[in-house]
Formats: structure tokens, sequence, C-alpha cells
């Protein structure tokens, strides 16, 4: 499922790999035996006769354990703004067509792509590193045009509203990693989740209201850079890349429903990079 | 830490609520309401105000929801107060330029509390026509038919419409509509009868257009001979009495004030003038038309050549005649305008013996019309009494014979057939004539049929038996201005209606100007080949005056 899923968007798909990539270059910066192998290394330090200065032993220890954290449980909750990929010259060209203003319809689509999203996290620190948990995303957009509009009849000019309010609700298990650059209060880490994602579009077209929903799986990837304010509070940035694209529609207008499948050119996408900033609490130290 | 987390949860449940409602979906759930009435425009309006009232009192704001590409709205949105509101907007003529039809479209509007409103608008585009029309007036001397020519001269298309037409003038078309540098005839006919009828002479019509120069008059002017018969003979006094000779087309009409014989050639249009030396009352001709009697409104009576328009001899009898008939045996004979019950008198022409027929019996009563049977020595009467009764004389032997058939029915006036076989009545009743039998019958004679005509009398009658139809007019209605006084031709054969002719109307020269008046029938008679009818008229009797002409109507 997911790899018809990326085929379809593979320039969103792309953007998955950037955290891959980057936490293979992390780890690489941060050998290995640095990171897997503290004991021994502490070991050798207690053995070079200074093992009545644990203060250094600590920190030596917070540096070199790959997570700044020792706690089980970490809960994050994110808010930032988001962009959506899909391309929207075929529909503003078509709205156009309809009599729209092209600088609105220009407009229109313009802020269609631009959101706003939220979304939590709860993760069990399996090891200080790594982490597994469920992850729940929710993207918002809205737009809307109001003119004339063409209904092709060669005599007529309708007067409305053009508008959409897209909610896309995404929610699934995640698996994580963490890493310390170096500085006990700075963390990073890489997120990556695969779940269902809803989609719920309240359309407005010209005095006829009509509810398009979906649903189908998406993946999400992060990696994201936090701040220890305190042991259990942190704050974060998060860059995060979703995909996902819809198949098929359900149709709605209060009274009637009806399904589409829509062809493999008209697939929704729902693909979208996102920038969110956040706090995160640590609870249950090891 | 724990307020940090109920504040987390409190907006995911916000996220959660607004991402789940479907109430919107609801506002498809209007209704639309459709007025009958439209909105017409047209091509010389730029901007236009239209009020609007809705047929339910709603407040509101309202909205245009649709509309056609041809207009523009100067506001989108209103406000609807007491179901009232203004639309406002321009009429982009240019958007059908050089296209000259009408276009359809509706305007729907989203009206708070109610739903969606529609009507239609109309649009025609008719560009800027000229109307110009020939001639400038249309001026009828004779009953032939004239053309109007229509043409536009201007871009766009002309719809033009003759209005105001008058009931006697027929045209076609009466509508149309015409392109640039197209034109188009229009044919004008009077129409005769309904000419007479209204006795106009001029008309205006109304050319009703989308023309620039608007409106336009086109004045019809008809010539007074076409109203009137262009041969009406006037005659001048009053008419007392009119007989007519088929044989010779002799017309005999006697008048009082002057006291005159007038002796109309109904073939030659010519008419000879006697001085009578009495005020006429009744007169009978031969039916060679050659001879006639007249009665006089004292005990006199005349016998007159009309051929050489001299008096052969006056007769002093016994008492005033009432009516008189010629005998065509050398004898004429006199009912009495007076004496109670009395006797028919019998006058011999050759030596003026006198002498009086049925004296004793209650038959004959003053002022009976008599009538003699043409090519018979018979002659049929009427009384003024109740029932009138019908009279059968023998004059086969000069003298009328003392033995009377008499039939106790009420026939009133009448006229008989020219062959002798029926009875025309008054009442419009047909008899069978019966034979003279000297007897008294207590009842009707035998009934042939009824005539069907417009008027529930008949008071003149007239027969062409060339043509085997005959003819009847009424005075009944001479009162009534809402009835025309017409002619009736009917097969005589089975007494169906074939047509109506209007009688027609006389001018009169009053102060110097000629005044219409209507005129009805008061003796009529048909020349025997059925082609002409002539028609002894006076003013209809609610102008309470005299004015008597002879009309000819032609009847083939």
């Amino acid at each position: 499922m997911i790899r018809p899923l990326l085929a379809a968007n593979k320039r969103a798909g792309r953007l998955l790999l950037i955290p891959v990539l980057f936490s293979f270059l992390v780890t690489a910066v941060y050998p290995q035996d640095k990171t897997i192998s503290p004991d021994k290394d502490i070991k050798g330090l207690r053995n070079k006769g200074t093992p009545g200065n644990l203060k250094d032993v600590t920190a030596f220890e917070e540096m070199f354990t790959g997570s700044t954290s020792n706690s089980r449980i970490r809960f994050d909750m994110n808010a930032g703004a988001g962009y959506l990929l899909a391309g929207t010259w075929k529909a503003r060209d078509a709205l156009v067509s309809q009599g729209a203003d092209p600088r609105g319809a220009e407009s229109y689509y313009k802020n269609l792509k631009t959101g706003w999203s939220t979304g939590a996290g709860l993760t069990y620190m399996i090891k200080p590193q790594l982490g597994a948990g469920f992850r729940y995303r929710f993207f918002y957009t809205s737009g809307s045009l109001t003119g004339f509009f063409d209904p092709q009849d060669g005599i007529h000019l309708l007067y409305g509203t053009y508008g959409e309010k897209i909610c896309v609700n995404f929610y699934g298990p995640s698996l994580s990693y963490h890493i310390s650059p170096g500085y006990r209060k700075l963390q990073v880490h890489f997120a990556y989740s695969a779940g269902m994602t809803t989609y719920r579009n309240e359309a407005e077209y010209i005095n006829n209201y009509l509810l398009i929903s979906g649903r189908n799986l998406g993946i999400d990837a992060s990696m994201g850079l936090e701040y220890f304010i305190t042991d259990y509070l942190s704050a974060g940035a998060e860059l995060s890349s979703f995909v996902t694209s819809l198949r098929k529609i359900n149709l709605s207008d209060g009274t009637n429903s009806s399904s589409v499948k829509l062809d493999k050119k008209n697939y929704e996408n729902l693909s979208r990079i996102e920038l969110l900033l956040g706090i995160r609490f640590y609870f249950w130290n090891r | 830490m724990k307020k940090s987390i109920y504040f987390a949860g409190i907006i995911i449940l916000f996220i959660s609520g607004i991402s789940c409602s479907d109430d919107f979906l609801s506002k498809n759930e209007k209704n639309l309401y459709e007025l009958n009435d439209t909105l017409k425009l047209d091509n010389r309006q730029t901007n236009v105000q239209v009020p609007v009232q809705l047929p339910v009192l709603t407040d509101g704001s309202y909205t245009l929801f649709m509309q056609p590409k041809w207009l523009s709205f100067n506001v989108m949105k209103g406000k609807v107060t007491k179901g009232k509101f203004i639309l406002d907007f321009d009429i982009l003529n240019d958007y059908y330029k050089n296209v000259y039809e009408i276009f359809y479209a509706t305007v729907i509007i989203d009206i708070e509390n109610l739903g969606l409103v529609g009507f239609t608008v109309s649009y025609e585009n008719s560009g800027f026509p000229v109307l110009e029309f020939t001639p400038s007036v249309l001026r009828f001397d004779s009953f032939n038919y004239q053309t109007l020519t229509i043409r536009n001269t201007s871009e766009g298309l002309l719809k033009w419409k003759i209005t105001d037409i008058p009931e006697w003038l027929y045209l076609y078309p009466e509508a149309g509509s015409l392109q640039k540098d197209q034109s188009t005839m229009v044919m004008i006919h009077i129409l005769p009868d309904p000419l007479k009828i209204y006795g106009q002479t001029s008309a205006e019509l109304q050319l009703v257009s989308n023309s620039t120069n608007g409106n336009l008059i086109l004045p019809v002017q008809i010539d007074e001979s076409l109203v009137v018969q262009k041969d009406l003979v006037e005659i001048a006094g009053t008419v007392t009495d009119a007989e007519f000779s088929q044989e010779s087309g002799i017309m005999a009409v006697i008048t009082k004030s002057p006291d005159n014989l007038i002796i109309y050639n109904t073939s030659t249009k010519e008419s000879r003038i006697l001085s009578l030396p009495h005020s006429p009352k009744c007169i009978s001709i031969s039916e060679e038309g050659d001879k006639a009697v007249i009665g006089y409104n004292t005990n006199l009576a005349g016998y007159w050549d009309l051929d050489n328009s001299e008096l052969l001899r006056d007769y002093t009898i016994d008492c005033t005649p009432f009516d008189i008939v010629f005998g065509e045996n050398g004898w004429c004979y006199i009912s009495p305008d007076e004496g109670g019950f009395t006797g028919l008198r019998n006058l011999n022409l050759a030596t003026g013996e006198l002498s009086v027929t049925g004296s004793s019996s209650v038959l004959i009563y003053e002022k009976t019309t008599i009538a003699k049977m043409q090519g018979k020595p018979f002659i049929v009467g009427t009384r003024i009494l109740t029932p009138s009764g019908i009279l059968i004389f023998d004059i086969s032997g000069g003298r009328a014979n003392d033995k009377i058939t008499y039939y106790h029915t009420c026939a009133d006036q009448f006229w008989i057939k020219k062959d002798g076989t029926r009875l025309y009545t008054y009442h419009r009743l047909v008899y069978y004539l019966p034979p003279y039998d000297g007897e008294y019958h207590p009842f009707d004679p035998p009934v042939f049929a009824h005539i069907e005509s417009s008027s529930p009398y008949i008071t003149s009658f007239g027969e062409s038996p060339g043509s085997g139809t005959i003819y009847t007019a009424s005075t009944f209605y001479d009162n009534d201005p809402q009835y025309n006084a017409v002619i009736e031709q009917y097969y005589s054969g089975n007494l169906r209606k074939i047509r109506t002719f209007y009688v027609s109307p006389v001018f009169i020269n009053e102060n110097g100007t000629k005044e219409l008046y209507k005129t009805s029938v008061r003796y009529l008679f048909a020349d025997k080949y059925g082609s002409y009818v002539y028609a002894v008229k006076n003013l209809r009797e609610y102008y309470h005056r005299d004015y008597w002409t002879i009309e000819t109507v032609d009847v083939r």
C-alpha cells in the first residue's frame, strides 16, 4: 500500500528521505562507540583513578548516552504552518474558465495551499535513543472567492462564493530516534509514522454546499530539534513531511451521497510539508 | 505540568469539534419561488431601477444569485423591507449589438429568511428603426382598395401595428416586422355595409411601432358619395303611399306637403313630379304601371294616366278613402277611412258609378287594408280589428261580390305572393292563401311557414319572382339606435335567409353643414329579375322628422 502511495507522490515521497538521510548523517558524525558503549568508557575513566569525581562522570554520561532525557514517556504537542504540495494550476484554470477572476483564482489557491497544522505524540522510550508510540496530526486550510461565475449556458452569470474548508486528520503508530548533538540541553529527534488519514472538505459552490470526504494511508516523517528548559520540559521545532493521496472520495449534499473513484491523474494529493513549534513533556525516569 | 496537559486536551477537543459538523449542508435546503411577472426591457433603456414587491412581507438581506450577462447590477446585495426592495442595474446594450430579437433570461435573488426568488426578464433589442409610410393620407372616392406602404429606413427591427381601425375598414396585414430597408404593403378595403351603418367619412389610423419617431397617424378620408348612395332620390314632402309595377319598373309615390305624385322610373332613374289637387291618402297602380288611382284625404278619388302624366278624371265618393285598389277591370275599389262597420266601395272608372259591397255584413270595418292579387280577379283585405281576419273579395264581375270569404285569424298587415298562393303577414307567418269561396271560416287558413327575420314584425315586403327571393324590412326597432335598419333577403321557397343589406344613411344640410342621419325602410319593392331592391325610406323615428328618399340596393 505504501509503495503505490509513494509512487503517486514522488516529489512528496522524496521529502520523506530527508529525515532518514539526516539521521544517518548525525549517526556518522557521532561514532557508534561513543554512543552505543558508554559503559566501557565510563569504566575506563573510573579505572584512571578519578572515581571520586562523579560530577565529571555524569557529564560524560550525559554527553555520550545519545539522549539528554532519561525519562521513559515523552508527550509532545506542536503547532505551525503547513504547505500543500499538490499542483493547483489545473484547478485554477478550471475556475478561471468558469468566469472567475484569474487573479482571484490565483489568490484563492495560494491561500488554500497554506494552512495551519497541529499535532501531538505520545512516545514510550524503549531505550534512551529509541521510542515507539502514537502520533496524531491535524491540518486545516481554507479559501474562498466571491464573484461572478459562468455556468456556461451562454446567458447567465452566477454571483456567489466558491470556497473550501479542508481538514486532514492523521493518526498512527510511530517510531522515533533521539540523539544529542553534544550539548546536554539540545536533542535532535527523527520520527516516522504510518497510519490512517481522513480527509474532510466542506465545499461551497455558489449556493451549493457539498461535503467531500475520504481516507487513505499516510506517512509522516519528521525531524526536530528541542531545547530542554527543565529535565521534564523542552521546547522544540520540527520539520515534517506528510505524504498521502485519495483515490476515492465520498460526496454528500446532506440529502444524497455518492462515492467517486478518481482517475489516476486526478488523485487528491494531500501531501504537505510542515514547520512546527511545540513543547515536549518527559515523564517516568529510568 | 497538569495545567499544560489540560490545555493541550482542550485544544485537541476544539480541533475535533470544528472538524466534524455537517450543519453547513442544511444551507442546501433553500426554497425556490418563481414570480409570474416578466420584467420587460429594451435597448432604449440604459439604467433601470425596478421596485420589487414580494408576495410575502419579509425582512432581511438579499443577494443577487443569478443574472443575465447583459445586465450589470450596481449593487449585488441589499435590504428587503416588508417584502420590498429596489433592483438597480445597467443594461449592456452592446452585448447583443446587431442581433435584433427578444432575449429571455432569469434573475434569481437569494433572500434571507425566504429562499431563492426568481423571475423572467426579457430584453428586446430592436435597434433604432424608423418607420416611414406612403401615402400620408388615404382618400377613398370609390370602393376600390388602396395600398399603404410601410418601410423601415434605419438599422434595427421595426415592429409595427395598425390600431384604431374602424369597423368599415378592412386591413391586411394589420401588423408585421421589417428589417432595415424592407417594406411591406398593406391592403386597405372599405366595407360598404358597415360604412353605411356608421356613416363616417373620416378616421385616423394609429401606426403603433417601436420606431424612433414614435407612433404615427394615418388619416383616412371617405368621399361622401360612398357613405350615402350616389343616386339616392330625394322626395320632397311626406310620403303617404307608394306602389310599384314590376312589369314597367315604374314606382308611384304620393306625398303631402307638397301634394305630389312622383312617378319614378327605376330603369332610367328619371322621375316626374305631378302636383296633385288634393292631399293624397292612398294610391294603386296598374300591373303595367301606366294607370293609377289615388284616394284623397277627402271624399275624392282620382284616375291618372301615368304614361302621359295627366289626370284622367276625379270622382266624388261618399267617404274618405283609406285604401284603394286598381282593379284592372275598369273598376277601382276603396275601403273607407271611417264609419265603423261599413262596406267596400266599388267605383266604375268609366261611368263614375259608385256602389257598396258588404254593407249589411259585419265583416268590413273602416281602415281596411286591401290589395289585389296579381293577374287574378280577387282582392284580399285585413281589418284594423282584432282579429284582423282575412277577407277575399271576388271582383270578376266588376263590382265586388257580396259574398266575402272570411278567415277568422290575426293577419294584420299583409303582402300577397305574386303567384297568389301565399300570404305574408306582419307577424312573419306565411299562410297558404285559400281560394275564394264566399264562406265564413272561423279558423286560420293553413300555415306554410314562419319567416325568421331579425325583427319580430315585418313592416315592408318585396318579392322578386325572377330570382325566387323575398325581402323584408321592419321599423319595429326604429326608436332604438342600437339596432341597424336592414333589408333581409330569403329564398321564397323555403324562407331560408340569404343575406342582410344595410340601409344607407343620408346627409342633410343644416345651416351650411352636413349632418348624417340614419334611415329606415317604409316601403320595399323588388324588381322582377332579382337584381335590385328599391327602398322608400324616411329618417328613423327617433329623429321625429321627415326626410324621404329612394335607395336602390344592388342585390345581385
